[in-house]
């Protein structure tokens, strides 16, 4: 168990790089020292996970944390190209968004995504979420 | 209809008072004609029975008067000459006698024999001196008897004597005859007379109310309105004259009446701004307004009793059964919409109601047709709609902005929020290696808010602004812009063909310029990108169409609509700075002014934006909802 919990990886699809940052904050606070990738929007994502002519395709296990709103590719788009993707499909995806729009829960959701989370202006939110995902993926299952 | 065949009540009357009097005069005429006849007859016969008793008397006594003496002698001397019979030449009877047994007999009744008749014969024909007569108050007696004593003994033997009685004109019964005669006379001058007067009073009191009343409803269905009746007297026909005169005026006030409501029709349907005509089932016009005439081209006395077939043959048939269907169920056709072209050849709409119209007496059936345009109506409410579509989209637009804005606004916010949290927290816990980088990307964070404040306030300034007009030199303006983007000193800057010198408003012009410029600063993937700007005339009229074109990495055909939105950006805030609201602002300025942006890229291949702008500010002024 612990030796898969540790190869679990993150994706982190976030163009804000303050928000990137309070991320890795708290991994560090929280003594996590999974492998975090980050990058800044959809195809950067899709790229880094189907693989590209400079980096492999991401190794398996691995979560991917999802902004919604972001330039070129947006969150949603991103989610409907994964699902498309067979090679990929399966992957297990938060979203990590400022967007407490019901649609976007309504679109995120029709897309299979594990959860919805909302960023609020509470300071220790980074924390509680990356707590909440080293529970998750110490219990949880994930694809191989 | 007055003038027609009448019989005259003035003509009977005269009539039958003559008539009256014709027939009065004749009765009194003959009654007293009867009357005379009665009393000669009587005189006569009394004198007859006296000359027959005096002759009796004489022949029995034997009288000494010489006179009887040769009358008795005459009558054949005989003293028992006992019956004496009087006749007259002009009569075929007995008028007297001294019979006892005859005298109560109506001397009519008593014939005269032949005897008489060949006696009177002899009489009329015979000289009178061969008779012997005594004359007495005129009244001439004559004995016939020389034929009495030939004739006796053939005769019966009573009758011994005849007297022949002869009238005399001269006679005192023909004086009474005169007197009556006389009276016969004055009382028919009277009567005349009082017919004479019965006609005058009735002239006065009958014939002149009447004829006044007559003249009067002559002169009237001549056309003169003001003539009433006379009244002369408070009698019948006075009262007669006095309804008339009623009855004219009630129906001298419903006839104004009528007229004043006619008038009101006629100005109602004369001024209304709809169109309105009759038509009867033969396709004629019968009556139309001004404006319907209007409509047609033509004025109301050239229309009126036209045939549509005329007027306007191309239509005429189409109408006409339409009309027909209308007549012919009896029930309206109403909101008929037309599209039609006017006389001077602009398309109108118009409505048409079509109601079918029956005379109250049945002789004549048609259509009313009501029709108004309703091309005001029909363009306002295509405005309406126009309208209606842009709020939608401007709310849409509104709702995306406050989307978008909640994001854009509150996540630099957040960042400075988190950024203080954790230099806070680091210099508590004494680690200070961060606090640098974390500081600095605080001042970012807080640029970025400002700058994003600062573009919101100048999007929202677009249009609401007064712009001054002033003289724009482009080449200068274009390199002064170009100037204080602060490009690498490797870029390059190209102006092709003639760009105009114009009056616009300068201020919105250099901030559409002066985004572009930047933008394809800002966005190229090199150093020494070459931007070229050109111009020419635009295939709208009055405008010219700048092309700003630059060599960068280009945009996806998928992104071209969404690089206009706000806050939308192709790449992280973080790599580019940027509020993303550079180009939202720009086609916001440029729609303002009446002009469209356009983009023309593809990955690779550079991008050219082209945009119109007017070319004469002043003729045309920014229209905000213009699409």
């Amino acid at each position: 168990m612990r030796e898969e919990y540790k190869d679990v990886s993150i994706l982190l699809v976030e163009d804000d790089d303050v928000d990137a940052l309070a991320v890795r904050r708290a991994l560090r606070k929280l003594k996590i020292a999974n492998p975090l990738l980050r990058v800044k929007n959809g195809i950067e994502a899709l790229s880094t996970l189907r693989g590209n002519e400079k980096n492999p395709p991401l190794a398996r296990p691995y979560i991917v944390l999802l902004d919604l709103n972001m330039p070129q590719m947006n969150g949603i788009e991103f989610l409907h190209e994964l699902r498309r993707d067979p090679a990929i499909a399966d992957a297990v995806v938060f979203v990590l968004t400022t967007s407490a729009a019901d649609e976007d829960k309504v679109a995120a959701y029709k897309e299979h995504i594990a959860g919805y989370i909302v960023k609020s202006n509470a300071k220790e939110d980074f924390s509680k979420v990356v707590e909440m995902l080293d529970h998750y993926w110490r219990i949880v299952a994930l694809p191989v | 209809m007055l003038k027609k065949k009448r019989s005259s009540l003035k003509l009977t009357i005269t009539l039958s008072l003559a008539a009256l009097i014709l027939v009065t005069t004749l009765v009194v005429v003959g009654v007293t004609y009867r009357y005379l006849d009665q009393q000669r007859i009587t005189d006569a016969r009394l004198r007859a029975e006296i000359i027959a008793y005096s002759v009796q008397y004489m022949a029995e006594v034997a009288g000494d008067s010489p006179e009887l003496n040769r009358t008795v002698q005459a009558l054949g001397t005989e003293k028992d000459v006992s019956v004496i019979n009087v006749i007259l030449p002009e009569s075929d009877r007995i008028i007297a006698t001294n019979r006892f047994d005859w005298r109560d007999r109506a001397i009519s009744a008593i014939e005269l024999s032949d005897f008489h008749r060949e006696l009177l014969r002899q009489y009329s024909t015979a000289q009178k001196t061969d008779f012997y007569g005594i004359q007495d108050d005129g009244v001439t007696f004559t004995y016939a008897s020389t034929f009495l004593k030939a004739s006796v003994r053939d005769t019966e033997a009573l009758e011994k004597a005849i007297v022949i009685v002869d009238l005399d004109t001269t006679s005192a019964l023909i004086k009474e005859e005169r007197k009556i005669n006389n009276l016969v006379s004055i009382l028919l001058m009277a009567a005349m007379i009082i017919t004479a007067l019965i006609y005058l009073l009735l002239a006065h009191y009958v014939f002149r109310p009447l004829t006044s009343i007559v003249t009067t409803i002559h002169r009237r269905s001549e056309g003169d309105s003001i003539l009433l009746a006379e009244v002369l007297r408070p009698d019948e026909l006075g009262m007669l004259a006095a309804t008339f005169n009623e009855l004219v005026e009630v129906e001298e006030h419903n006839k104004r009446a009528l007229l004043e409501r006619e008038r009101q029709l006629q100005l109602i349907f004369d001024t209304a701004s709809v169109r309105i005509w009759y038509k009867d089932d033969k396709n004629t016009i019968l009556k139309l307004n001004k404006g319907a005439a209007e409509s047609m081209g033509m004025s109301v006395d050239e229309l009126e009793g036209r045939n549509m077939k005329d007027l306007f043959p191309q239509i005429a048939e189409h109408t006409l059964r339409d009309d027909l269907e209308v007549i012919q169920s009896g029930q309206p056709k109403l909101n008929i919409v037309d599209k039609m072209t006017s006389a001077e050849g602009k398309v109108r709409w118009v409505k048409t109601d079509k109601i079918p119209y029956t005379s109250t007496d049945h002789s004549a059936t048609g259509v009313l047709i009501v029709a108004q345009d309703i091309t005001d109506l029909k363009e306002a409410e295509d405005a309406l709609r126009r309208y209606n579509a842009e709020l939608e989209r401007s709310n849409r637009e509104l709702d995306e902005f406050a989307y978008s804005a909640s994001h854009d606004l509150k996540s630099p916010l957040r960042g400075i929020d988190q950024l203080a949290t954790w230099i806070a927290e680091d210099i508590a816990e004494g680690q200070y290696s961060d606090i640098d980088e974390h500081a600095s990307l605080l001042c970012g964070r807080v640029r970025r808010m400002e700058r994003l404040l600062s573009d919101l306030l100048a999007y929202s300034r677009v249009g609401r602004r007064e712009e001054r007009l002033s003289h724009v030199n482009c080449r200068a303006l274009i390199q002064d812009l170009f100037d204080l983007c602060a490009p690498p000193e490797s870029f390059q800057l190209v102006m092709r063909g003639d760009l105009p010198i114009f009056n616009t408003y300068s201020a919105p012009f250099e901030q559409v310029l002066g985004n572009l410029l930047n933008n394809a600063i800002k966005h190229h993937d090199r150093l020494d990108g070459i931007i070229s700007v050109s111009c020419k005339n635009s295939d709208l009229e009055g405008f010219y169409e700048f092309a700003v074109r630059d060599d960068g990495p280009g945009i996806d055909q998928k992104h071209h609509q969404l690089i206009f939105q706000m806050f939308k950006s192709l790449k992280s805030r973080d790599d580019v700075e940027g509020s993303g609201m550079g180009l939202s602002l720009v086609k916001k300025i440029i729609n303002n002014y009446g002009g469209e942006i356009r983009l023309v890229s593809s990955p690779g291949q550079g991008a050219t934006f082209y945009f119109t702008w007017p070319k004469d500010s002043a003729t045309a002024p920014p229209s905000k909802l213009r699409r």
